[in-house]
């Protein structure tokens, strides 16, 4: 059944004329001749956005030549793209789940942890709802954005949630976002009372939003794996940029966006 | 289809169902008084109230949705005087609507405004000359001519609102029941829930094909002549 919907879906797309999305099929071609150059595509967690950016810069100052192009969304996104062909080298998640799955289908190589993260509650500066502390959220209705179930943000949530005995059905969850940075928005833009995000997009946030740390036994501690896609065709600058995620100027630059340190095993 | 079984999918299709056509339903009680202003007067500045109610057509949605928070959201423009009202419409049903019109309604409006201007003045000076007001004028002669084009413009202006993704995932958030349209569901499922995904999205392709085939067959059909009532 599954097989006839998906044929009904591509049969319609191409008789539409939007089947294959140039864009990305063309570039691949393009990165994939040069060895001594081309374009490296990362697919990262939202989460890493300002650590990932920077970390591109440094590697293209180191492999002159070669561009990183990075595509970040949430980690179940991009496993689904990568499921579906889009071409990447390089997967770096918020959690083991989707790498997991992905080297279930023989997409993805061996990964390596290269950062942990942990979670905070925000409010917007001047926190309209008045929230002291985690349980203040049961109170007086508060507008909650979290992540929804399918994203590691919001399956961290949920174990955060279910740590400290609060039933998720007692709060007022306005919206299920899907991508940390979209729920750090919200709160940012006033629009939500509080949101759950990693500590690195609260750091992130800047003064727009307001911390408020969650009982230390209660916490989540997400883990971040990095890995090749088994398709691509450079497998040594992507190896490159994993040694740079890995090397000690990398981790100093994760460690200043708030991430902490690779997870020794 | 298996996917279709699923509840989110079912739940997600019944929700656009339902803001669709409340949003439909405003863009045509309030689209079209305005579309038949602006096709029958001339006055100064038209051309600048036309592009205003055109605008949201070739506005990209995300640019649509952040207008509408910062005019509508808790920090928004009006946002004091609606929490006032104590409404706050963002994360609602509400807001689903407001975007679903907002970049769907220029499409009927145009359909609309091309409609009335088709239809012949000399009829409409006579429904006058005749004695009918404005008001019965508008209502028993230049809308039963114009129906043909109001109906198109609405078949797409309905089609395009069901299509909304970007202003509302950023205006409305995403909750299950609430917010989490199908376009929205079809994004959300994408990695854990294929099946739905493609489910809904079959449903989508079959309704968008049927909207607009009969948009084409209502058009070539029943060319547009004076049919006295």
């Amino acid at each position: 059944m599954r097989k006839l919907g998906l044929v009904a879906v591509a049969v319609a797309l191409v008789v539409a004329g939007c089947g294959g999305s140039s864009g990305s099929s063309s570039s691949s071609g393009g990165s994939s001749q040069a060895a001594s150059g081309g374009t490296l595509n990362v697919f990262a967690a939202a989460s890493l956005t300002n650590a990932f950016d920077a970390l591109g810069k440094t590697y293209e100052q180191q492999n002159p030549g070669w561009s990183v192009r990075l595509n970040y969304d949430g980690s179940d996104i991009l496993a689904a793209q990568i499921e579906q062909g889009v071409p990447a080298d390089v997967y770096a998640a918020a959690s083991t789940k989707y790498p997991e799955q992905l080297q279930g289908e023989n997409l993805l190589g061996d990964t390596t942890n290269f950062a942990t993260n942990t979670l905070v509650l925000i409010v917007p500066a001047d926190n309209p709802a008045n929230i002291k502390s985690v349980n203040d959220l049961t109170t007086d209705n508060a507008k909650v954005v979290i992540g929804d179930e399918s994203v590691p943000i919001g399956s961290y949530t949920r174990d955060v949630l279910d740590g400290l005995g609060i039933n998720i059905d007692d709060l007022n969850i306005v919206s299920q976002e899907q991508k940390v940075t979209d729920i750090s928005a919200k709160v940012s833009l006033g629009e939500a009372d509080a949101g759950f995000v990693y500590v690195t997009d609260a750091q992130a946030a800047g003064d727009k939003v307001k911390s408020i740390d969650l009982p230390a036994g209660a916490n989540a501690t997400a883990t971040y794996p990095i890995g090749i896609l088994t398709d691509s065709k450079n497998q040594e600058a992507a190896q490159r940029w994993i040694d740079l995620v890995m090397s000690s100027d990398g981790q100093q630059v994760l460690q200043s966006f708030g991430f902490g340190p690779a997870p020794s095993s | 289809m298996a996917g279709l079984r699923s509840e989110e999918a079912r739940e997600s299709l019944w929700l656009s169902l339902q803001t669709s056509l409340i949003s439909l339903a405003i863009m045509v009680v309030f689209g079209t008084p305005i579309a038949h202003l602006l096709a029958t007067r001339d006055f100064r500045g038209r051309t600048l109230v036309v592009t205003a109610f055109e605008l949201p057509l070739v506005l990209p949605p995300a640019v649509a949705g952040l207008g509408l928070l910062m005019a509508f959201g808790r920090r928004g423009l009006l946002g004091e005087e609606l929490n006032a009202l104590g409404l706050q419409i963002p994360f609602t049903k509400l807001a689903v609507v407001m975007a679903m019109t907002f970049v769907a309604s220029p499409l009927y409006v145009r359909q609309a405004i091309a409609a009335f201007e088709a239809v012949d003045r000399t009829l409409l000076d006579a429904s006058r000359t005749l004695g009918a007001g404005s008001g019965r004028t508008f209502w028993r002669v230049a809308v039963p001519l114009a129906r043909t084009g109001l109906g198109a413009g609405a078949a797409l202006g309905w089609a395009r609102a069901v299509g909304e993704f970007g202003a509302t995932i950023i205006f409305a958030g995403s909750l299950a029941g609430i917010t989490r349209t199908a376009p929205i569901e079809i994004y959300v499922g994408l990695a854990d829930n294929l099946d739905a995904g493609l489910a809904t999205a079959a449903v989508l392709i079959a309704a968008s094909a049927g909207v607009l085939l009969s948009v084409k067959l209502l058009s070539r059909g029943r060319p547009q002549r004076f049919t006295p009532i």
